[in-house]
């Protein structure tokens, strides 16, 4: 069989056989050592391997792409973090990754919040540095849940926004619970809490979340039975950064009782 | 470079790869998510396992991230660069684990229509793989497995030899023969390559 287009050396007769175990990278040994010096010194030779090369990569392209589970994005956004040097450029690379997970799902939040509530009530939601002076909250519903959103206050200011998404089903049932929030409160930079209370009192810590010079947004799932939220609180290591009250006639039922819309100020 | 179909409504992989060796996170970012089904698809083609093909994607993509500043486009596409990272971590991991790779005819008969792509992405898939298909189809069984192994499973001549049951110097002429064939099929197909 004529094989390969090498050169007519009896170098190239010697080591053209191996180009293919070279190209494929599978060539061992001193044969490999071998085959390379001469690759290097001989163009026709070298071309000849390159195209083979080519025809050899050629069969990454034949395996179909599969999404990865659920998670590799965040899974992965670890593992870059964990894995840089300095501690400065770790954080901000981490954090920033967090911050596309977290903008996404506060445009998921938002969107839900925008159908429920309508333009006008989910513009506040959306827009940063415009918050207004005053609490606000508002309620309604989207695909089978109901929506509740309400300002977070720092100093009588206005600084962000928390919204609860309830269904009063189970998550085995596909509808879960939620709680977003999105927050510009200072320049500090730093891991905040936040800490919910249910109309029975109840307290429950619902995890932790990176500020970003001040800047911060973050969804959690709630348990069944905890969208009864009553209030939100942010935690600095100082003490409460922004806190939310809700009115006990928004987030109380769990069930949906009916069509709510519209927006409301306390 | 030719651009795929991914690729034609958003930046370039070269540009990408430019901005991650920039420490552009966003860059980084749009780059994982143009290439982590087709890394995840090749490892999990491979080890047929859905964890360890997941930490084999994500070392890929890291290792990616973290040498974007040293890619050489003289020295082939970008998409055969984060593949041929994945493939090597891949051969890495089925020797240190002594996993039992996925059947090797498994492997090239993978659908060309997958099984969680996106409808984009694997129509995308599709077009590069339909002629590639038909170039392996040009060859014997023998030598296709003899391709796979050698180049998904990096099994030298001697470790087919004995996988296959054959003569060494047959597993020579399978991997030779079954490579300069599908280097001329792609030619006569006028592949860009």
């Amino acid at each position: 069989m004529t094989d390969y287009a090498t050169g007519s050396s009896p170098e190239c007769a010697r080591y053209g056989s191996e180009l293919a175990e070279l190209a494929l990278g599978i060539a061992t040994g001193r044969e490999r050592a071998e085959a390379l010096a001469h690759v290097e010194q001989c163009p026709i030779c070298q071309a000849e391997m390159e195209r083979l090369s080519l025809a050899a990569d050629s069969m990454l392209e034949v395996i179909p792409g599969i999404e990865p589970p659920l998670g590799f994005e965040v899974r992965l956004a670890e593992r870059l973090g964990t894995g840089r040097g300095a501690r400065r450029h770790r954080r901000a690379g981490l954090s920033e990754w967090r911050w596309g997970q977290r903008r996404l799902s506060l445009v998921l939040a938002s969107l839900l919040a925008l159908v429920a509530l309508g333009a006008g009530a989910g513009a506040g939601w959306l827009m940063r540095g415009r918050s207004p002076a005053v609490a606000r909250s508002s309620f309604g519903t989207v695909a089978g849940g109901r929506v509740v959103t309400q300002s977070l206050m720092s100093k009588g200011r206005a600084v962000g926004s928390v919204a609860v998404y309830s269904t009063g089903r189970t998550q085995a049932s596909g509808q879960a619970n939620w709680l977003f929030m999105s927050l510009d409160v200072g320049s500090w930079t730093g891991q905040a809490s936040c800490e919910i209370t249910l109309f029975d009192g109840h307290k429950i810590l619902l995890g932790t979340f990176w500020l970003d010079h001040g800047y911060g947004a973050w969804g959690v799932g709630l348990a069944p039975g905890a969208a009864n939220v009553a209030s939100a609180l942010v935690l600095g290591p100082k003490g409460v950064l922004a806190s939310a009250e809700f009115p006990s006639s928004t987030t109380r039922a769990t069930t949906i009782p009916g069509y709510y819309s519209g927006a409301g100020g306390n | 470079m030719k651009r795929t179909r991914e690729q034609a409504s958003g930046p370039s992989d070269e540009s990408l790869l430019a901005g991650m060796a920039h420490g552009d996170e966003r860059a980084g970012l749009v780059f994982v998510r143009r290439y982590q089904a087709r890394v995840f698809g090749l490892a999990f083609g491979m080890v047929g396992d859905a964890s360890l093909a997941e930490d084999i994607a994500q070392e890929a993509l890291v290792r990616a991230w973290r040498h974007a500043p040293v890619y050489d486009p003289r020295r082939g596409a970008v998409s055969t660069w984060v593949l041929t990272i994945a493939r090597n971590l891949t051969i890495d991991a089925l020797r240190m684990r002594r996993a039992v790779p996925t059947d090797p005819d498994d492997l090239i008969n993978l659908g060309l229509v997958s099984n969680g792509a996106s409808p984009e992405a694997a129509a995308v898939s599709a077009d590069a793989a339909r002629g590639l298909h038909a170039a392996l189809g040009g060859l014997s069984l023998e030598q296709r497995r003899a391709l796979v192994l050698a180049y998904f499973y990096g099994m030298t001549a001697l470790e087919i030899s004995s996988s296959e049951s054959i003569p060494l110097g047959t597993a020579k002429t399978r991997i030779r023969a079954g490579l300069n064939k599908l280097r001329e099929i792609m030619a006569s197909q006028g592949s860009p390559r």
